[in-house]
């Protein structure tokens, strides 16, 4: 009986990542980000969802990962729970700062296996007519590649907004940070036209 | 499935990095001693127990003495397996993971804290300085393994709660004993002539991340394991005690190593425990019992008094600070609430503590927590050491959510004061002119 619900399980497993698919992203159509904002994706991505949760990528997600958050609620991680652990997850609240919402996703990136997490150059940031913060990370992956990235973010309307772009340092980083930074630049409160 | 992945997973790491559970058998910690002659109890002199108990012969050849399995002799100095044995082959499959060791991301870097852990090292392992390599990992839990291929590794976490020079040798010296000993060999000819071999099977599937083919069935065999694990656990003890007098450590400093770890276990018995050390190394009472009284005898045998405390602070102080960052990362609170009380006792840098004390409370923010934090936080302001220039940012969040606005832009400002360049300037004076509660 244990056998056979393990085998079970192993095939539940192998089905659902089976299923996690990738869906195409149009460059010319514009693309939002939760209810509250959209912009344009200037290339053509594929995407994978989850809840308020996207990752784009060009390459592949390790070799560049833009993670869309269209609004984390009160008391929500960064990164879904897959295992049910005891330990406690740091967790967004919606009176944070924009000094405690950087600890708050440095305490997720280093909880997440990241190594030797910075940040550098927090600075107040226009989202799309709201203040929101900016600011550049860098990490080492647990088998010694070095990535780097930039976010941007904003609380509005209680929710936690979040555009994170990271890649390898080498290549990858430079491969498609104009295109990103385009893409924020065109961040607007939906239904505002381009 | 999870759980039998995660034991499987759990077995082999044991088995290769010789390090499992330890509950008992008082006899087997005192054999390395009593090997070296060494006084076992505190009895007066001329009537110390400190003779080594007849060998035991056994009808296969092996060798046995104090309940200890000597049929494999020590490893001599610089010795490599003949290549045509299954030693040779272990120590290949680790000297495979030791070149993704060498590279890993979480690698400590610095050399200067290479270097000093690497010499304690030495210090402690004598003739055998050049068979070891030390690499220290960068993660906030109490950890050291030992490969049979003469491949350490320590853990920052542990680095953290060692609190001399003399306890970091204590772990130091056990784990070496676990490879003059040759214990992974030992366990491997145990488990395959137990098991046929086939379980290893099993554990190379469960490290790969499938399920196991087959159930890890025979949960005597895995009594069997574990209680020979448990031996070589006694056994390393003893030598880390042994190696530590050798040295010419303060052997009562050893059984203080287990004391600070129960102390941070009794304060949240029920988390889960982040290291595989801490879960197959459990602090246990007895184990802190036993090498209190062994390091006692020593002492008094040898009365060596170097703690190595003022080197190892100046070794290591450097770096507290990311330590501590990292392990309030972890937030497991309660546990690291006793670590920082522990640290306080005697420590140059008080402030640095009271730092995190207050960052701690910052960080969890339940009932009481702020007003506790802005406690902390002056009290490093005041206290001997150095408090961190971010002391006064955190200071400022702190009162902006207590909603004392004044208060909060005074300590903002103070921050971009201590730090000229400090890499959220723009954001800060953002917050000083509009302070935002939600």
């Amino acid at each position: 009986m244990n056998r056979l619900l393990t085998a079970a399980i192993v095939l539940g497993v192998l089905f659902v990542s089976a299923c996690t698919q990738f869906s195409l992203v149009e460059a010319q159509k514009p693309a939002r980000l939760g209810n509250a904002f959209e912009f344009d994706p200037q290339i053509a991505w594929s995407k994978t969802s989850s809840g308020p949760r996207e990752l784009w990528t060009v390459d592949g997600p390790l070799l560049n990962a833009l993670h869309l958050y269209g609004g984390l609620l009160e008391g929500d991680p960064l990164f879904e729970d897959r295992v049910s652990k005891p330990d406690p997850k740091p967790l967004f609240r919606k009176a944070m700062s924009p000094l405690e919402i950087r600890d708050f996703i440095v305490a997720s990136l280093t909880l997440a296996k990241l190594q030797n997490v910075s940040t550098a150059d927090l600075r107040p940031f226009d989202f799309a007519g709201n203040p929101g913060f900016r600011f550049e990370f860098a990490y080492v992956t647990e088998d010694g590649l070095r990535k780097k990235g930039f976010m941007v973010g904003a609380v509005y309307d209680d929710r936690l907004y979040l555009i994170s772009y990271g890649a390898p340092e080498v290549f990858y980083y430079e491969k498609h940070r104009a295109t990103v930074d385009r893409m924020v630049a065109s961040l607007r409160r939906t239904g505002k036209g381009a | 499935m999870n759980g039998r992945v995660r034991s499987a997973a759990a077995i082999a790491a044991c088995l290769l990095l010789a390090a499992c559970q330890t509950t008992g058998g008082r006899s087997t910690f005192e054999a390395p001693l009593r090997k070296a002659g060494l006084p076992v109890t505190t009895a007066p002199a001329g009537q110390e127990d400190n003779t080594a108990h007849a060998a035991v012969v056994g009808q296969d050849g092996s060798l046995q003495l104090d309940g200890v399995d000597y049929s494999l002799a020590d490893l001599s100095p610089g010795a490599r397996p003949a290549t045509d044995t299954d030693e040779a082959g272990w120590w290949m499959v680790m000297d495979r993971t030791e070149r993704e060791v060498a590279t890993a991301g979480n690698l400590v870097t610095d050399d200067a804290l290479n270097a000093y852990v690497s010499a304690v090292a030495c210090r402690v392992a004598g003739d055998h300085c050049n068979d070891l390599r030390v690499y220290l990992i960068n993660r906030p839990a109490f950890n050291a393994t030992m490969a049979p291929n003469g491949m350490m590794s320590v853990w920052t976490g542990l680095l953290l709660r060692v609190r001399s020079e003399a306890q970091l040798a204590t772990v130091l010296g056990h784990e070496f004993g676990h490879y003059l000993r040759r214990h992974t060999l030992q366990r491997m000819r145990d488990v395959i002539a137990m098991t046929n071999g086939l379980i290893f099977f099993q554990i190379a599937v469960g490290v790969a991340g499938a399920a196991p083919v087959g159930d890890i069935a025979a949960l005597g065999v895995l009594g069997s394991i574990q209680s020979y694990s448990r031996d070589h656990e006694r056994e390393a003890d003893g030598y880390g005690l042994l190696f530590l007098y050798q040295a010419g450590y303060d052997v009562r400093e050893a059984a203080k190593v287990w004391q600070h770890l129960l102390d941070e276990r009794d304060a949240d018995p029920d988390r889960e425990q982040p290291s595989i050390f801490f879960s197959s190394h459990p602090p246990s009472d007895e184990r802190q019992k036993v090498l209190a009284e062994l390091g006692a005898a020593l002492h008094q045998h040898g009365a060596m008094t170097d703690t190595g405390r003022d080197r190892f602070l100046a070794a290591t102080l450097p770096y507290r600070h990311a330590w501590l960052r990292d392990e309030l990362n972890l937030r497991q609170f309660e546990s690291t609430d006793v670590l920082l009380d522990g640290l306080l006792d005697g420590d140059p840098n008080p402030a640095e503590l009271y730092f995190f004390k207050g960052e701690l409370r910052r960080l969890r923010n339940g009932d009481g927590d702020n007003a506790a934090a802005i406690e902390f936080y002056d009290r490093a302001l005041s206290a001997a050491g150095n408090a961190p220039p971010d002391l006064h940012r955190s200071r400022g969040i702190v009162l902006l959510r207590t909603g004392d606005r004044a208060a909060a832009a005074e300590a903002l400002r103070a921050y971009l004061t201590a730090v000229p360049d400090a890499p959220d300037r723009l954001i800060i004076e953002q917050m000083i002119e509009r302070p935002r509660v939600s």
